[in-house]
């Protein structure tokens, strides 16, 4: 039973009245009669009390208390609540998994205080006959005990225990709070007066229903972080530009940069600053090299690495370090042969070469190739040694086979790759043929409009896919990719036709590119939990993580990035010696806001908690005045009996 | 205080009498016939010559009939003394002034009944252990009238003991008339019943009036209750009592006053006197009309 209105019971107030008047009131009044004779006499006459007679001379007395009783527990409002299941004291725990809970003080991380709280926590909500429930808060995250009761108190102390041995179940990223809390909202669902804590390191200004247990240490951690580092090539030097911050300590930090291979030389470059960072504040550094009266020293025109790095002693280190890369540009040779140089091919070579430049290292060698050439002049058609032959208007004589071939217009069947030319028709139209990377991005309704020549051929050669075709189905823009051959035949001539006014055709020249000659990775700087795609221009990639090995055979390959460092890949291009292997990197770093071990939060996401419904509460107030009344009658014969 | 003691009240005793036994002896000059012979007209018998007998009495149409002597014997007459004790304690008048007044108003009325039938009469006043005579013996109305009302100014107070009073009462009178004893006998001393027993030794006709209130008869007060007797000398007096006053206390009253009143009617049978318990809320009229009829002593 429950009291809706328990300020009613100040109503038993007048029990002490009433027993102050039975007190205080005389008891005896007196009479004066003539005599007391007779009354002496029916003395005698008065029958023996049996003790249960003396419990009715206090009967008027115990009725009027207990109508007073009535009458207070009517004011108090009684009820008795129909949802009467009395759930057992239920706890939700959540380890903030994220990476900042790596941070140690002493031989224990924060993750493994957290656990180990987690851990008295549960024993002692199953000491009380309890249940919990247990989620670890990482970017996905998950139950390690679900609605445990303490019939389960030893399964449940192996599964923390497993967890608090080492850092291994904490993530190298933020945790997924909303996630978390939807975890909890299961259980909330089944017992909406569960409990929920949060043991983490962050502290929370607004935490709503959610108890958080911090087990951050301010007396003892702290930590100096290397928050972002960006080579900036200016003028053609590279600075490199750093962010460096140091959380709950005001101290000079030395920071250091090493840079590896400078300028095409295995030399090393070593720079370091000072620089005292206080209130949480980030302190931007800018190590300069293309600066020579600045003492800068040597200007760093390339390189293949870099590496910032503190070595403070802190509690927190993944944010100690940081490797730049991308500061050598890979060399992609390109042979451009014509019979007569086209301006509108020209150009777009040109203008990859610029767009891509961030990427490869270009370079483009020309070279004519007509009835009138010289020996001297066929000599320097190279036929090996160049990762894209483009020949246009051209046959060369025997297919290379160390690169990409291009054949542009070949005019001429080509007995080696099936191709049969059958001559020119015009006015056709061009269409998309079936979904392939070289026709990806080309609109169908603009390249249906330019006036094109066409060159009949008999057949698709084997092996070939149609990536653009004429209305007519014959081919106009085909390719090959096999192990052994790399071959893209444009089977058009740029004559008579309206082809270089569309922007779609140097995108074709650009997905030819990027299909044969692909990056295998489109950055060298990632986070925790990207998903980067991987390309390979060999048959097989291999890419070395901080924990593992990983080859792949199928592209594009999809990698999710779960722990920070240096990552590598190696390669070996189609057509290339084990030696010429190509060794890539890139740098995966933590989350630049988890380097403050201290931040606040405003607002912890809550768990939804679904409305009670509203019990249905049995009012006793009839019973109480039931009750009430039929003491009053019986009050009322037992005083008309006394009188 | 009530009084009874007017004018109007005693016009209507006029047409009452006392009817006093014949066997009591009395005075000559009385109107009570008694049982023995004596000088009135009244013819009452015949009776047989003896030696010694005046010649005068014999009846000689008798002779002549009979030739035998008889003499006729004629009723006599006597005057009475009525005696009246009247109860002056506590519980007779003090907490209820009614009560003393009512029984004034009996013993006047029974002293003006005597008066009336030329009888005498003496108020014997209880006090103490004396009873006190101030005003003589009385006869005649016009004394009775000069001594009644003098009676409205008693004052009934303390404790009395009705019996020792009588039996040192030096003239109680010997067999001619009637005492009567007003009290409401509410004392646990029981020497009134060797008074009785000395009154009837002495041939007294003895009329025992118990006078009792309607709150004495059915007490209607309860609770708890520090009863404090009218007789009581202090609020310590053994005579009070604290007594919680249920219903069935109030049964047990009732059983205990019937048995009391039953007990005297039972002494007083065995004795042949009358006893009568008269209610002061009955007017004196009916008591005396209705319960003195009924026992004899009215006629």
């Amino acid at each position: 039973m429950s009291l809706l209105a328990p300020l009613g019971l100040i109503g038993l107030i007048s029990l002490g009245v009433l027993i102050l008047i039975y007190l205080l009131k005389p008891n005896y009044q007196r009479k004066l009669i003539s005599s007391t004779f007779v009354w002496k006499l029916s003395l005698k006459y008065r029958k023996k009390k049996l003790p249960i007679n003396y419990l009715r001379d206090i009967l008027i007395l115990i009725c009027q208390i207990l109508i007073f009783t009535a009458c207070a527990m009517i004011l108090a409002r009684p009820v008795i609540t129909s949802d009467s299941a009395k759930l057992r004291a239920e706890k939700i725990i959540i380890i903030d998994a994220s990476v900042s809970m790596r941070t140690m003080d002493g031989d224990k991380s924060r993750f493994q205080r957290a656990v180990d709280k987690t851990i008295d926590l549960a024993l002692s909500s199953l000491s009380d006959d309890g249940v919990v429930s247990v989620i670890v808060a990482t970017d996905n995250p998950y139950f390690v005990v679900q609605r445990a009761d303490s019939s389960a108190k030893r399964t449940v102390l192996e599964d923390l225990n497993a967890i608090s041995e080492s850092n291994e179940k904490c993530s190298y990223t933020k945790a997924n709070m909303e996630k978390a809390m939807a975890l909890a909202e299961n259980v909330l669902l089944e017992n909406q007066e569960a409990g929920v804590l949060l043991v983490t390191g962050t502290e929370y200004i607004d935490t709503g229903i959610v108890e958080v247990i911090d087990v951050s240490n301010v007396n003892s951690e702290w930590n100096a972080a290397i928050l972002d580092c960006q080579a900036e090539l200016i003028d053609g030097f590279y600075n490199f530009n750093v962010d460096v911050a140091c959380y709950n300590k005001n101290d000079r930090i030395v920071v250091y940069l090493d840079v590896y291979d400078v300028n095409g030389t295995t030399d090393t470059f070593k720079y370091q600053q000072t620089v005292y960072c206080s209130g949480d504040k980030t302190v931007p550094i800018t190590f300069k090299s293309g600066e020579r009266d600045a003492g800068a020293g040597v200007p760093i025109l390339s390189f293949s690495s870099a590496n910032v790095y503190i070595k403070e002693k802190d509690n927190y280190d993944l944010d100690n370090t940081f490797a730049v890369y991308g500061g050598r540009k890979e060399k992609i040779r390109i042979q451009y042969v014509s019979s007569k140089t086209s301006v509108f091919l020209n150009s777009i070579l040109m203008s990859l070469r610029e767009e891509l430049r961030h990427k490869w290292d270009i370079e483009l060698v020309k070279a004519q190739y007509n009835e009138s050439s010289s020996e001297e002049d066929i000599d320097k058609i190279a036929l090996t040694g160049f990762d894209l032959y483009v020949f246009e208007n051209v046959t060369p004589e025997m297919m290379p086979n160390d690169g990409l071939v291009l054949l542009v217009n070949p005019g001429y069947s080509i007995a080696e790759i099936g191709y049969e030319y059958m001559g020119y028709t015009y006015q056709e139209t061009l269409e998309v043929g079936f979904p392939h990377p070289v026709n990806k991005g080309i609109d169908q309704s603009s390249i249906e409009k330019a006036i094109i020549n066409v060159g009949n051929i008999s057949n698709v050669p084997a092996g070939f896919d149609v990536v653009l075709q004429y209305s007519s189905k014959d081919p106009a823009v085909m390719v090959k990719n096999t192990s052994t051959e790399k071959i893209a035949i444009i089977n058009l001539g740029f004559a008579y036709t309206d082809i270089s006014a569309l922007v779609e055709f140097p995108i074709v020249i650009y997905n030819i590119f990027d299909y044969f000659i692909p990056s295998t990775i489109s950055g060298y700087s990632f986070n925790i939990g990207d998903t980067v795609s991987l390309r390979s221009r060999g048959e097989t990639l291999s890419l070395m993580t901080p924990r593992e090995k990983i080859v792949y055979n199928t592209f594009p390959a999809q990698y999710t990035i779960d722990i920070p460092g240096k990552f590598t890949l190696e390669q070996v291009p189609f057509a290339r010696a084990e030696e010429d292997k190509i060794i890539e990197n890139f740098f995966v770093r933590v989350d630049k806001e988890e380097s403050n071990i201290f931040r606040r939060v405003d607002e912890l996401v809550n768990p939804y908690v679904a409305k009670k419904p509203e019990p249905i509460d049995l009012d006793l107030l009839i019973y109480f005045i039931s009750v009430a009344v039929g003491l009053l009658f019986v009050e009322w014969i037992l005083k008309s009996k006394e009188s | 205080m009530k009084t009874f003691i007017n004018d109007e009240f005693f016009s209507r005793l006029e047409t009452l009498a006392l009817n006093l036994k014949k066997e009591l002896a009395g005075y000559f000059g009385g109107k009570h016939l008694v049982k023995t012979y004596g000088q009135t007209v009244e013819f009452a018998d015949y009776r047989e010559y003896q030696l010694g007998d005046d010649i005068r009495r014999i009846d000689w149409n008798l002779y002549s009939r009979f030739e035998k002597f008889f003499l006729k014997l004629f009723t006599d007459e006597r005057q009475m003394h009525t005696q009246i004790f009247l109860d002056c304690s506590g519980s007779m008048g003090k907490e209820n002034p009614d009560k003393a007044a009512y029984a004034i108003g009996v013993a006047a009325a029974l002293g003006f009944l005597s008066v009336h039938n030329m009888d005498k009469v003496s108020f014997n006043l209880v006090k103490g252990e004396r009873a006190e005579n101030p005003y003589g013996t009385i006869v005649g109305k016009t004394s009775f009238f000069r001594v009644i009302s003098d009676l409205n100014n008693l004052t009934f107070d303390d404790e009395v003991n009705v019996g020792e009073a009588i039996l040192k009462c030096p003239n109680t009178g010997t067999n001619d008339g009637l005492t009567v004893i007003i009290s409401d006998f509410l004392s646990e001393t029981d020497t009134w019943k060797k008074a009785v027993d000395y009154l009837k030794y002495k041939r007294r006709q003895v009329l025992l009036l118990q006078i009792l209130t309607p709150e004495e008869i059915d007490p209607i007060y309860n609770g708890r209750l520090d009863l404090i007797d009218s007789e009581a000398t202090s609020l310590t007096d053994s005579k009070n009592l604290r007594i919680r006053i249920t219903r069935s206390m109030q049964r047990a009253y009732e059983e205990a006053l019937k048995d009391f009143t039953e007990d005297i009617k039972q002494f007083c049978r065995t004795r042949e006197v009358d006893f009568v318990t008269l209610s002061t809320e009955k007017s004196i009229e009916k008591g005396l009309f209705g319960e003195l009829f009924k026992v004899g002593i009215m006629e």
